[in-house]
């Protein structure tokens, strides 16, 4: 009942500013003749309305986030959400997949990669929560405030352990390019310890539907083009003069970048781990991740377009409703075939 | 054999069947997820959403007027094409809109038929990238005037978009002159909405990346109606009241004290598409849409006098092209199926060859 009468109370005054801001505009479609002075005056009125507002949600937001009042520690790890929400299931979830993340990056990257998630603090947050509703979608953020609204990601419940696993996967990954900052520049958020196969077939897609002449050649096999395309100093080579792309376009976008930064990682293996935090010998990350993985940028390069060249066939593949289907109409056709005929 | 396969067939038939009659679930909107559902938090949203709507509809009438008393003000020029820029524009912003305003007139650069003036405003009230407001000559003595509004202050990093539009409705008067009355007074009532692109990339010479990723232009009954054969709803689709419509929820301040200013969109080069001037330019011959640009008929009126058939044709054609299938890569969607009765085929044949074998 209270319920209820809050809610009507709120849709009674949510109605109040919404007249105010209608009569603020009213005015102007009615006058005769205003200056664009004038009606700057009243745009900015509403702009620092429109503040106010804002700040007013952003605080009740905050009144309303349910207390971040229980948490987890798993290997180093914190996740801090409310009790309320988040039940023995989903906890389970959220333990497993970052012990799985863990241990997957202690055994296919060397002991002790685990420790770039140590010390982490997550939040996990219902913003949209409806009271009296059931729990539906959570969203992960760095840090324990409540009113931050950059989340890491987003997930419906019940949670399950890969979702958690794959999203401490690719945290790893941003903690290991924040090593470097070139490389941060250059992947930005777009490296991940998870497997490269998605990624290396998303990304050989990229290249090949690029506006840019030169990304089309680097997914047919053009080494030259791919080392164009890759290098920020070399924006005047990123597109041929025949491409009818703007001069600011970009000719490929991050996730090509952080397919090549995850091939360094497999081919380097612990030892690119290392290497990345050293001073840097080149501007160029291609050069960058190249010395990091042990190996020469157009052995690297090839690596990559191998990977990539791979990705496509794999995805090709055909499905498993493919397979289900043929094998239907196969023994369909064959148990006609074979039918006793009356004699 | 027979014995095992038929009861086998009975429970892949069955779980394909459960996987085909089983109705998907609905899947939420991106605006449906992020609504918030607590509802004192809503009604707040939905107060700042009303801001947010009387602030877009008045700063719209804001840039308009703006434009419109910059160009009246502009000394003129004895230049058929001349830019000038307010003190304070970031050089870097000015410099890369220069160079695409440059090559989208390129063509016809050494021949103006109409004198284009261009000028960046360095706005204080301007937030975000910069503003297109394209302000029409009353008359032939008078430039059309591009007029560009800069964030004050604001980033130097904003640059054109790839395929932006920014010459818009002032490439039409470079290009082919004056309007004729009725393409004029047709370009006031429907304030220069479907003439806001000029150079449009036609459709086989976008990126595919974006052909894949824009959204499916024929959405609206009345469109999908015209790609069905039904000449009325092309024609309305065209210039009908839906665009009216359309045009009052988003511009509808200042309509009297604005009128002969064009706001271009952001990405004009997917927008209208079959709705608009460049792409009927495209469809025609440079002397045939020279006519209709000089008619005293509005354009659908005009291009039926100069084509012989209603803009009805022109409009579904268009939009054609936007339904037409576009699959990359080398493969087929069909061949799985292709392959699939082709392997069921040799099987059976299989089957009866073994079988017939077997009974002789």
């Amino acid at each position: 009942m209270c319920d209820a009468g809050q809610v009507r109370l709120a849709r009674i005054l949510s109605v109040v500013p919404l007249l105010a801001a209608a009569m603020l505009a009213m005015p102007a479609s009615r006058a005769d003749a205003q200056s664009a002075a004038e009606i700057g005056q009243r745009v900015a009125a509403l702009a620092d309305s429109m503040k106010a507002t804002q700040k007013l949600l952003n605080a009740e937001r905050v009144r309303q986030a349910l207390p971040l009042d229980d948490s987890l520690v798993v290997d180093g790890v914190t996740v801090l959400f409310p009790g309320i929400a988040i039940d023995a299931r989903n906890r389970n979830a959220v333990r497993e997949g970052i012990i799985d993340a863990r241990r997957s990056l202690d055994e296919r990257f060397g002991a002790g990669t685990s420790s770039l998630l140590d010390g982490d603090l997550w939040s996990i947050t219902f913003p949209n929560h409806a009271p009296n509703a059931p729990f539906e979608r959570a969203a992960f953020a760095e840090g324990r405030d409540p009113s931050a609204r950059t989340r890491n990601g987003d997930y419906s419940l019940p949670l399950s352990a890969g979702e958690i696993e794959d999203f401490m996967l690719s945290r790893a990954g941003r903690r290991l390019m924040q090593r470097n900052a070139v490389l941060d520049e250059f992947v930005g958020v777009a490296f991940s310890f998870r497997d490269n196969e998605r990624q290396a077939y998303v990304a050989r897609r990229l290249l090949a539907l690029s506006a840019s002449s030169v990304a089309r050649n680097c997914a047919a096999g053009a080494m030259s083009a791919c080392r164009a395309v890759l290098n920020p100093q070399a924006r005047d080579k990123w597109f041929a003069p025949s491409d009818s792309a703007r001069p600011n376009a970009r000719a490929v976008p991050l996730g090509v970048h952080g397919s090549l930064a995850r091939t360094a990682l497999d081919v380097g293996g612990p030892r690119f781990l290392q290497a990345i935090s050293a001073p840097n010998t080149s501007d160029e990350p291609l050069v960058i991740l190249a010395t990091a993985a042990g190996v020469t940028p157009d052995s690297l390069l090839r690596a990559w377009s191998a990977g990539l060249n791979e990705s496509g066939a794999t995805n090709a593949e055909p499905t498993l409703a493919f397979a289900a289907a043929a094998f239907f109409w196969s023994g369909f056709f064959l148990l006609i075939a074979t039918r006793r005929r009356p004699r | 054999m027979k014995r095992f396969l038929a009861p086998l067939l009975l429970v892949v038939g069955a779980v394909m069947a459960f996987f085909v009659l089983v109705p998907e679930q609905s899947t939420m909107t991106f605006r449906e997820m992020m609504r918030d559902r607590n509802p004192a938090l809503a009604a707040i949203q939905q107060r700042l959403d009303a801001q947010q709507d009387s602030f877009r509809l008045l700063n719209g009438a804001r840039g308009r007027l703006l434009a419109l008393e910059i160009a009246r003000r502009l000394p003129r020029s004895s230049q058929r094409f001349a830019m000038s820029a307010d003190r304070g524009v970031p050089e870097a912003v000015r410099l890369s809109y220069e160079r695409v305003i440059r090559d989208e007139l390129a063509p016809v650069i050494g021949s103006l038929q109409h004198p284009i003036r261009v000028h960046f405003v360095n706005d204080v009230q301007q937030e975000g990238r910069p503003r297109r407001i394209a302000v029409l000559p009353r008359d032939a003595t008078e430039p059309c005037t591009l007029v560009l509004l800069i964030a004050a202050g604001g980033s130097e990093r904003f640059r054109p978009l790839t395929n932006e539009q920014v010459v818009s409705t002032c490439g039409f008067y470079a290009t082919f002159g004056m309007p004729g009355p009725g393409v004029s007074s047709w370009l006031l009532e429907t304030r220069g909405r479907h003439a806001a692109g000029f150079s449009l990339p036609p459709r086989e010479e976008q990126n595919p990346r974006t052909r894949l990723t824009s959204t499916n232009a024929v959405y609206e009954p009345a469109l999908t109606a015209c790609v069905a054969g039904d000449d009325a709803a092309c024609e309305m689709s065209w210039d009908g009241p839906e665009w009216q419509a359309r045009m009052t929820t988003s511009d509808a301040l200042y309509i009297k004290e604005t009128r002969g200013t064009v706001a271009v969109p952001p990405s004009s080069a997917r927008f209208l598409p079959g709705r608009n001037l460049s792409d009927l330019r495209r469809a025609m011959t440079d002397a045939r849409f020279g006519e209709l640009w000089r008619s005293d008929k509005d354009p659908a009126a005009a291009y039926l006098d100069i084509e012989g058939r209603s803009i009805a044709h022109f409009v579904r054609e268009r939009l054609l092209l936007e339904v037409e299938p576009y699959r990359p890569g080398p493969l087929r969607a069909e061949l799985p199926f292709m392959l699939g009765i082709a392997v069921a085929a040799v099987v059976a044949f299989a089957g009866i060859t073994l079988t017939k074998r077997a009974r002789s």
